[in-house]
């Protein structure tokens, strides 16, 4: 089976923000769970990858990028090394690199936080 | 047949001698102003391309300064629509921005720098992040003053890279 291509822009909302769903309608916590956890569960089956791709959107707020990243390590469904070796962030689209640092240093802190 | 004599043999020497030296001279004044005429092309291009560059700069930087202007409104006053096209504005201009610094850094490398990559992704997050686009975002003071540092260090950043100034590595000495 191929790997699992998420577009946050086009799958989601060109517009993503904010945390939960009282923050709005395309929350982190909303994308996370209606996307990114069924394709993860999906790519682990098949042992693929869930390529999420950030090019395309307004822009992304630092509560949605922590919510849908640092919150998948924190909803404990998947184990730590399969959050490491299934995801994969990225863009074709150089404006969005910051954001893509980002969204792996929320990944990242709360991996390293579990395993402490 | 009279024999011209060698008197005018002399004379048709010297005017062959003539001639030549005259070739000679006009070959020279034309290469000297071909080579005259493609400096001054080659330097007109050179500053014209320079200046082209300058002013995509000054562009960019009067964007940068516009955008923090912007951002420090949005930040200091909590989410309302009326802030709706605030927040439009902000995320086309930093777009605009960033496009423009790809853009001048292909003809001017020192703009496309690693350093000048993490200011600018930190002027970014600062702007954007938080919780920039939410309905019921509340006021952020600290950010709205942050927007206005880190947009100076980006513009004085961009400044300083164009000038070939750079910072000492940390811990080497700074003579003043």
């Amino acid at each position: 089976m191929a790997d699992q291509t998420i577009s946050i822009a086009r799958d989601f909302s060109p517009y993503p923000a904010g945390r939960t769903p009282g923050d709005g309608p395309f929350n982190g916590q909303r994308f996370r769970e209606s996307l990114l956890v069924p394709a993860m569960e999906r790519a682990i089956a098949a042992n693929a990858h869930v390529m999420v791709e950030f090019g395309g959107a307004d822009s992304y707020s630092s509560s949605f990028l922590e919510e849908v990243f640092g919150g998948l390590v924190r909803a404990g469904r998947f184990p730590a090394p399969v959050i490491s070796r299934v995801l994969r962030l990225r863009t074709d689209d150089p404006v969005f690199d910051a954001y893509v640092l980002d969204a792996r240093t929320y990944l990242q802190k709360e991996l390293t936080r579990t395993a402490a | 047949v009279t024999d011209p004599g060698p008197a005018v043999e002399g004379a048709v020497n010297w005017a062959q001698l003539l001639a030549q030296l005259l070739i000679d001279f006009c070959r020279l004044l034309v290469s000297a102003l071909l080579s005259a005429y493609i400096a001054v092309k080659v330097v007109n291009r050179l500053k014209s391309q320079s200046d082209y560059i300058e002013k995509r700069i000054d562009d960019a930087c009067a964007d940068i300064r516009s955008v923090a202007d912007l951002a420090t409104d949005y930040w200091n006053k909590p989410a309302t629509n009326e802030l709706r096209p605030t927040e439009a504005r902000i995320a086309a201009r930093i777009r605009l921005i960033m496009e423009l610094r790809q853009a001048i850094a292909a003809a001017a490398p020192e703009i496309g720098s690693e350093r000048l990559t993490e200011v600018a992704q930190d002027f970014l997050r600062t702007v954007t992040g938080g919780d920039f686009g939410v309905h019921n975002r509340v006021q952020d003071a600290e950010r709205a003053c942050a927007v206005q540092y880190v947009a100076t260090r980006f513009i004085g950043e961009i400044r300083r890279a164009r000038a070939g100034v750079h910072y000492p590595a940390a811990g080497a000495p700074v003579a003043f």
